[in-house]
């Protein structure tokens, strides 16, 4: 036996399919000739398959339980990069919170209040904490009262059922204003600023649904996280800083409708931890694409429901509906092959 | 799933898309469970560990390179937060873990006789169950190379990436294991033909 020694780590190599073909066939020419190696042997190839041979399958629920809590991990960590927080986003805010009232659409040229401090309750989280920090630049944005709209037509976007109140906030103010003022266009940025930067979007077909109960009504195309897609999808929907003007279609009625497709953008909390995830819902009317952001408020602790802000800023978007629809069929095709 | 099917799920996964992550639960799910199991002995706790074990995985995605391969990183993980459970459980019970020692290499091989070829359905079903007592029986960092070779199927490379070992080392502790491991099913199987041939003096 003593004899053997030597060989019997590399018995257990042998099992292992770890000896190079010298060594094995050397070792086996071995084996045949002795009893005691052999019974080695025998003992760890016998546990080797006793073992391998009795695999239990895991409890069904496993990969359920575990994406179910990856998936609340997640939500409560999206990263929203809410993006060069300049003078003119700034101004965005403060207008957002009170100056721009719909009344601006009633057709009879009113024009826009522009005041420094918020006007009614709804401010959504981040424009509370940026209201501070903006209300020093905005004076020198130099807004001034009864900007004017483009002379030439009255914007005929009108959300006539939506009382005042409604937090429905009609395209984006801020350029507008910024235009009316002289400000080049190129300067001003093209909100939303959040899509040039995050990182990641879902997009679901039709409507999202963002109750816990209904979660699973959702229906997701597919999540983009290629850059060249990204940035795709945000050319698209980003708004048109001209959209007050000329609008299709006549009212804003559309909306009640299912949306043709959501996106749903997280937010980078690390670079701001008031920002909010952001829900786009997509409508294409005639070739264009109107869109209806969203904040998703952080939901309290304990509850399971993300709840939705009231305010909703409809605008619409740069991009042609067609070409939305290529990159997502686009998508759609190369998630299949993966 | 091909190295490089993995790669892709992988890579999608570390940019937040869940749906690529849950094939690769999906594809690992049994190998992780059994690896635990047998590491922490019951259902419950392996169910648990297993669990801890992907969304571990899951959270530090942004750490796993690809310089080996996906499932040999998760085995990795697996093992730690099982040497975590056993540690803490050991602490709670005051047990101590046990030890390897050099004595293993010292003492000679024992092989139980004859068990090792079963052939009736009854016999394999009884090795095995002889083989998860034993597999319990040895120390937790015998069990877990064992088990990274016999469950898992990682060759000694792949196992000396995951436990940061020599390959040497890797090698001849997969060999105290099993001799260990004999030198247990011995013992059991001494102590049970002790019982039996009571028994029939009994008669």
């Amino acid at each position: 036996m003593s004899d053997c020694s030597k060989f019997l780590e590399l018995i257990s190599a042998m099992v292992d399919g770890e000896l190079d073909v010298v060594q094995e066939s050397e070792l086996r020419t071995h084996i045949e000739h002795c009893g005691e190696c052999k019974k080695v042997y025998e003992a760890f190839k016998g546990i080797s398959d006793a073992l391998a041979d009795d695999l239990v399958e895991p409890p069904e629920t496993l990969t359920k339980e575990i994406m179910h809590k990856i998936n609340l991990e997640k939500r409560n960590k999206r990263h929203f990069i809410f993006g060069r927080f300049t003078a003119v986003a700034a101004c965005l805010v403060l207008i957002l919170l009170g100056a721009w009232r719909l009344d601006l659409f009633g057709g009879n040229g009113k024009s826009v209040k522009m005041s420094a401090a918020p006007e009614e309750a709804e401010i959504s989280n981040y424009a509370d904490m940026k209201t501070e920090a903006a209300s020093g630049s905005s004076k020198s944005f130099g807004l001034v009262q009864d900007s004017a709209a483009p002379e030439s037509s009255q914007p005929n976007l009108r959300v006539s059922r939506e009382p005042a109140d409604s937090g429905l906030q009609l395209g984006f103010p801020a350029q507008n204003a910024a235009l009316a003022n002289g400000v080049k266009s190129e300067e001003i940025e093209k909100e939303p600023s959040y899509l040039l930067q995050a990182s990641v979007f879902s997009v679901y077909e039709g409507r999202y649904y963002s109750d816990e109960d209904e979660n699973d009504k959702n229906v997701l195309m597919f999540i983009v996280t290629d850059e060249k897609d990204l940035d795709a999808f945000s050319e698209l929907l980003t708004a048109v800083p001209e959209n007050v003007q000329g609008n299709k279609p006549e009212d804003g009625t559309f909306i009640e409708n299912e949306p043709k497709y959501t996106v749903y953008v997280p937010a980078d909390r690390e670079k701001d931890k008031y920002a909010k995830d952001k829900i786009i819902s997509v409508w294409f009317i005639k070739n264009e694409i109107w869109c209806l952001s969203q904040d998703v408020i952080q939901k309290e602790s304990g509850s399971s429901k993300d709840k939705l802000s009231e305010e909703k800023i409809l605008y619409k978007a740069a991009g042609r509906a067609e070409k939305f629809e290529d990159l997502v069929k686009k998508l759609k095709d190369s998630d299949k092959t993966s | 799933m091909t190295r490089e099917e993995e790669s892709l799920l992988v890579s999608k996964a570390q940019r937040g898309d869940t749906v690529s992550f849950e094939k690769l639960v999906l594809e690992n799910q049994t190998k992780v469970y059994n690896l635990a199991l047998r590491m922490v002995g019951n259902e419950e706790d392996a169910f648990d560990m297993s669990q801890e074990a992907f969304i571990k995985a899951y959270n530090s995605l942004g750490s796993f390179r690809g310089d080996s391969r996906f499932s040999v990183w998760l085995y990795r993980l697996t093992t730690n937060v099982c040497l975590d459970f056993l540690r803490a459980e050991s602490r709670r019970n005051h047990t101590s873990l046990t030890f390897l020692s050099d004595e293993d290499e010292e003492k000679e091989l024992e092989i139980p006789d004859d068990r090792f070829s079963p052939e009736t359905a009854a016999e394999k079903k009884e090795l095995r169950e002889e083989l998860g007592r034993g597999l319990m029986s040895l120390p937790e960092e015998y069990r877990l190379i064992l088990l990274l070779r016999e469950i898992n199927g990682l060759s000694y490379e792949e196992i000396s990436k995951a436990l940061s070992l020599e390959e040497g080392t890797v090698k001849s502790r997969i060999f105290r294991a099993r001799k260990r491991l004999c030198a247990i099913l011995s013992a059991q199987g001494n102590i049970s033909k002790k019982q039996s041939s009571n028994r029939a003096k009994e008669v």
